[in-house]
């Protein structure tokens, strides 16, 4: 029934391998065509999985023997099910908007073929990690979306700041990585498998302990991957990248790649309650601290990457109190209007020719109309205003939050959601309301956008405004969405709490969205409360909020000065020369092949030859120190010190063939004698 | 006694054999006949005839056959090997042609003896009687004493050749002599004949006559696989002889010696398996640390390399040494895996030595590499991952070969064999020593200066075979598992 479903990574694979191959030199400025091409190839297959999933259908198939090392076996294999399903959609939709989306938005850029190569990998390693069936291959894709990230906020590399920023993201996920390898490890050695199915049926030979200590290194990496405290500080950077891609990789697919994860592992964790509380309250933590950051923000991409954090830390509230769906349920809303605000963002960057400060903006609304509505729709849509897709999910994570007890982080999702709506309107006051502060140089090249980058945006903000849908029911929580995941999730019940509790709750939300919207309104449009004398009256926690909470600052005492100086540079050169060297070179080793001759591009190849070299410096320079002290010293002893064995065999080389057939002799009879008086 | 004529169908299954036969003797006769400028056809002959022995041999299917009354068992064991030797020479067809006409001595024998060669060692590998693997033995070594001393002109080359030759004379008395041992002892050649009669009686295992016979064996394999003591012939002859040659006879007749081997002692004397085991084993670990130290010592590159094919061997052996325990099979995978990983990063490392080499023999010093990766930045690339597939690091299939062979060891260690451990720590540290040597050339080529002493040979097929020994090195590292199941597949019919 699924068969064809290795045919969805497929479609991008060929079309990076199309554009990394021969976009610099035949495809050139056609490489979204490719791009695109694939997409929607992928898309067309995820629609029809997604059907065949509803009907029933699911799929788990080993496609190939990776490795065997005695009882280790890995495999690459797919699995489809629900929640299979439910990603691959999130996944086609927001990554055929961006595809599109970035026609109009990477036009003319020198690197175009390069932007698409990189966007068709990202994609089929995005699949490839919702579509694995085992730990491993999760392993490695997860460290695959995380290469291409890092390639994409590095991809302006000529500007000192987005290469800091790919840096800044590699060493963070490192941290992540490593606890998340050790999880992978640890399961390996309790249960002797990696493949999810397995594993999830053998959770309850796993006894606490065991179970904690593997979903705590698991939700390391979630953290590092999905932006939680303490790893979140490399998300606000990575906006440094095209904007597209934050909206596709740093919104709606690749940091939710931990809460996948989480989701995918739901028995597991639900054999470890520890884990789960403190996911509640660091997800509680990061949706409250990241949201009051971006209260203060001045550039309109670093007040959305701090929301996304928030947001984020929204889901794991949700999966923390045991209602994975909700979790899930609200990444899909997320994706499709926190997409929609990125690519909206960008169009109004776009726009103002690459100004980002929201200060210098203002009464953009009637210069470009359809920015300004679609990203209205969003604003609503994350506020949390019923009936738009926000309030549902939100709402329900909150709702969870209260159920399984978790009452003090609930109470800090309330305080976040107010936040949420006042940081969202003030960011649409600022930016399409009021007088134009706009100066006169970026007034003049002030337009609206093409249709290849609105079009998207009116797709996705019908997508914000009515995904809520899926999961609109009553009794609550039993729509569309809850059955289709309650088959896969191993949700905990908490009961159902008195319906007029349950629409107190609600009333509740809308009540702290409206207020924050409503003081919003009355700092940045009325004018009646000053912001400035709030920040005042706020004081301290003004600078702490405007200054990130110092965060940056900390770890940059602790971690970068005291640890890393030495080694970043060679982790940057590694990642800045060697990845894409290696990327650049895989190219033109095949176009040497393909012309077999020997005058291949020399200038690619030194890229991939001084990537390999910064290598191989390093790894020489050791040698260089083994050289010096080991090997001399072991050369030595070898000639001096035994000297008996070094200078002996040197002499028993002698060059007459006679000597040799008298050594060839003596060492058989040796072995004889040996043997027989042994024997 | 069965029919002494063979079926249509036997002969059939020997059709790799046969083609790469009547190849080799089409080149011996037309060789006289070609004019001087189109002497690019026998080479071309050569590769067609390897291509489609290539072809026929993955044609022939995975059954197990016993044809020619016993004498030769064609299976998956024999057809991973033979697909080996046929990957060999094709590459070294490639490597000799500019080669040979650069240092003027393009002749259509040389050709014909490499498929002689390569015909004896298919034979080898599919023979399953004494008296056959002696056969294709000497088929395979007196083509190699011609190849060795190929550069006519050249004393060293000559120098190789007879050196090469008497000290395999020796070999090959002592082996014949074990072999006529047996037969007096059984009343076979047949292996598995032997086999079943010295496992039926069982007190024979200890008889001293046989235990001879099985040392001369030793001794006799010990010298085509190059094993300490009995490698004093090899850093002469691969230095003496013709750079395309060693490349040939560092992986072709090592891989024949280790199939016919395997086949001998795991078949035929697997009743002294104990025995066999613990020398093999003491000569695994002598050969891999001779040939490493001795390597550290090299100022030549190409005699470092003969060394370091020494040290290879130890490696392998080590997967021998584990055919005789209960994880038998996978000593014996392991050991094919390590031959075919072999294979890619040698030839390679060769094929370098020839595209970039001072005139006919003289040796290329370690110091001729410096700074080689500013002039050639593309080669030295090339050379560094064969380099690094040598020392066995990943993501190369020398890291998977060695991975899987020291897993082996370890896997009997854990079993409670504390000499296995042994073992393990000694071929773990004799890796390191490696490493050494290697990087030290990738650390002339990376990081000295120098200027240019060698002379750029450059052709296409030289290239292409440089790309496509770093290409499969790469591509089997990271996909092992295909071979890898073959392997376990083709030593199923020894078990």
């Amino acid at each position: 029934m699924l068969a064809y479903i290795w045919l969805i990574p497929l479609f991008p694979l060929l079309a990076f391998l199309a554009n990394g191959f021969f976009g610099r030199k035949f495809i050139k400025h056609n490489a979204h065509a490719v791009s695109i091409v694939a997409i929607l190839g992928s898309a067309l297959f995820s629609t029809v999985a997604f059907i065949a999933v509803v009907r029933g259908a699911t799929l788990h198939h080993n496609v190939y023997t990776w490795v065997f090392a005695g009882e280790f076996q890995a495999s690459i294999g797919f699995q489809v099910d629900a929640l299979t399903a439910t990603m691959l959609m999130i996944v086609s939709i927001v990554a055929t908007c961006v595809h599109i989306y970035s026609i109009g938005y990477m036009h003319g850029d020198d690197s175009y073929y390069r932007y698409f190569t990189y966007l068709s990998l990202f994609c089929f390693s995005m699949y490839m990690l919702v579509l694995a069936n085992n730990y491993l291959m999760l392993y490695v894709f997860w460290e695959g979306v995380g290469l291409c990230s890092y390639l994409l906020i590095g991809f302006w590399f000529t500007n000192p700041a987005p290469p800091a920023a790919g840096k800044k993201a590699f060493l963070a996920n490192r941290v992540g990585d490593f606890g998340f390898g050790l999880g992978v490890m640890m399961i390996f050695a309790t249960l002797g498998t990696l493949d999810y199915s397995t594993v999830m049926a053998n959770v309850p030979l796993i006894s606490t302990s065991t179970a904690t200590l593997i979903t705590l290194l698991l939700f390391l990496g979630a953290t590092g991957k999905s932006a939680q405290i303490p790893l979140y500080v490399w998300l606000p950077d990575a906006g440094e990248g095209p904007t597209p891609c934050s909206a596709l990789i740093h919104a709606a697919t690749m940091v939710t790649a931990g809460l996948y994860m989480i989701a995918r592992s739901s028995a597991l964790f639900n054999a470890a309650p520890f884990t789960l509380t403190l996911i509640a309250t660091i997800g509680a933590m990061t949706a409250l601290m990241a949201a009051s950051i971006a209260l203060v923000m001045k550039d309109i991409k670093k007040v959305l990457m701090y929301s996304t954090i928030s947001q984020l830390g929204y889901m794991f509230l949700g999966l923390g109190s045991g209602n994975y769906t909700s979790g899930i349920f609200h990444l899909m809303t997320h994706a499709f209007f926190k997409a929609l605000l990125f690519l909206g963002a960008g169009s109004v960057i776009h726009g103002m020719s690459g100004e980002r400060n929201m200060f210098v903006m203002g009464g953009l609304k009637k210069h470009m109309p359809t920015t300004w509505w679609t990203m209205f729709a969003a604003c609503v849509a994350i506020a949390g205003i019923p009936p738009f897709s926000g309030f549902w999910s939100k709402d329900e994570i909150l709702a969870s939050a209260f159920k399984s007890g978790n009452y003090i982080p609930w109470a800090m999702g309330c305080i976040a959601a107010f936040m949420t709506a006042f940081y969202m309107f003030r960011l649409l006051f600022l930016t399409f309301y009021g007088e134009s502060r706009v100066d006169e140089h970026h007034m003049h090249h002030l337009h609206e956008s093409p249709a290849t980058m609105t079009r998207p945006m009116i797709f996705l903000a019908i997508l914000a405004l009515i995904s809520g849908g899926v999961g609109i029911s009553w009794p609550l929580e039993n729509g569309f969405i809850h059955k289709f995941l309650g088959s896969v999730l191993a949700n905990q019940h908490h009961g159902s709490l008195p319906v007029t509790l349950e629409f107190g709750l609600m009333g509740f939300s809308v009540l702290i969205a409206v207020a924050g919207i409503l003081v919003a309104y009355l700092m940045y449009i009325k004018k009646s409360v000053s912001p400035e004398k709030v920040a005042g009256a706020m004081g301290p926690f003004y600078k702490l909020a405007l200054n990130k909470y110092y965060v940056d600052e900390v770890y940059n005492f602790i971690f970068i000065r005291g640890l890393v100086l030495g080694g970043g540079k060679f982790l940057w050169d590694f990642d800045a020369i060697v990845l894409d060297g290696i990327v650049n070179g895989i190219r033109h080793l095949t176009i040497f092949i393909g012309n077999f001759s020997w005058n291949f591009d020399i200038w690619i190849v030194d890229g991939i030859v001084n990537g390999v070299r910064e290598v191989i410096l390093f790894v020489s320079y050791l040698s260089a120190l083994v050289d010096g002290n080991i090997v001399d010293g072991l050369v030595n002893a070898v000639a001096d010190g035994i000297g008996y064995l070094g200078k002996g065999y040197r002499k028993v080389q002698t060059g007459f063939v006679q000597n040799y057939m008298l050594i060839m002799a003596l060492g058989f009879f040796v072995i004889i004698g040996a043997y027989f008086v042994i024997l | 006694m069965a029919n002494l004529l063979p079926s249509v169908q036997d002969i059939l299954l020997l059709t790799p054999e046969i083609i790469i036969l009547l190849s080799g003797l089409l080149i011996l006769l037309i060789t006289p006949f070609v004019e001087p400028k189109y002497q690019r056809i026998t080479p071309s002959l050569a590769i067609a005839g390897s291509l489609l022995a290539f072809i026929a041999s993955q044609s022939l299917g995975a059954g197990h056959r016993v044809i020619l009354n016993g004498m030769i068992s064609v299976s998956l064991y024999s057809a991973f090997f033979q697909n080996i030797f046929l990957i060999v020479n094709f590459l070294v067809v490639l490597l000799s042609l500019t080669y040979l006409e650069e240092e003027f001595a393009n002749m259509g024998e040389y050709y014909a003896m490499l498929m002689f060669a390569t015909l004896g060692m298919m034979l080898m590998a599919a023979s399953s009687d004494l008296l056959s693997i002696f056969l294709a033995l000497e088929l395979m070594s007196v083509s190699l004493y011609i190849l060795a001393g190929y550069f006519r002109r050249h004393s060293e080359s000559n120098e190789a050749a007879i050196k090469y030759y008497l000290t395999g004379v020796l070999a090959s008395a002592f082996m014949l002599y074990g072999i006529s041992l047996i037969y007096g002892i059984t009343g076979t050649t047949n292996l598995r004949a032997v086999g079943d009669f010295i496992g039926v009686s069982g007190s024979l295992a200890r008889d001293p006559a046989l235990g001879m016979a099985m040392l001369m064996l030793v001794m006799g394999f010990g010298f085509k696989i190059a094993a300490v003591p009995f490698h004093m012939w090899l850093p002469d002859v691969y230095e003496g002889s013709p750079t395309c040659v060693t490349a040939f006879m560092s992986v072709g007749p090592k891989a024949a010696g280790f199939a016919a081997v395997l086949r001998v002692f795991y078949v035929g004397l697997g009743s002294l398996r104990l025995e066999w085991t613990v020398i093999f084993a003491i000569l695994s670990v002598l050969t891999m640390t001779t040939g490493n130290l001795l390597a550290l010592t090299q100022k030549s590159v190409k005699r470092m390399l003969a060394y370091s094919s020494i040290a290879h061997a130890g490696y392998a052996i080590l997967g021998l040494t584990v055919a005789g325990t209960a994880l038998e099979g996978a000593g014996m995978s392991s050991l094919l895996f390590y031959m075919f990983s072999y294979l890619f990063m040698n030839v390679g490392a060769f094929a370098v030595l020839i595209l970039l080499r001072k005139k006919a023999l003289t040796s290329e010093s370690l110091d001729d590499f410096n700074g080689l990766a500013q002039r050639a930045p593309f080669l030295a690339f090339l050379m560094a991952i064969l380099l690094l597939s040598l020392t066995g690091l990943p993501p190369t299939v020398g890291f998977v070969g060695k991975f899987y062979v020291f897993g082996a060891v370890i896997q009997v260690a854990l079993t409670g064999n504390g000499f296995y451990g042994l073992l393990a720590v000694i071929a773990v540290v004799n890796a390191a020593i490696s490493a050494f040597y290697y990087l030290r050339l990738l650390m002339n080529i990376y990081l000295k200066d120098g200027a240019e002493t060698l002379t750029w040979r450059y052709s296409h097929s030289l290239m292409f075979v440089i790309v496509f020994s770093a290409l499969a090195t790469l591509y089997f590292g990271i996909f092992p598992g295909s071979i890898l199941s073959l392997a376990q597949q083709s030593v199923k019919i020894l078990l």
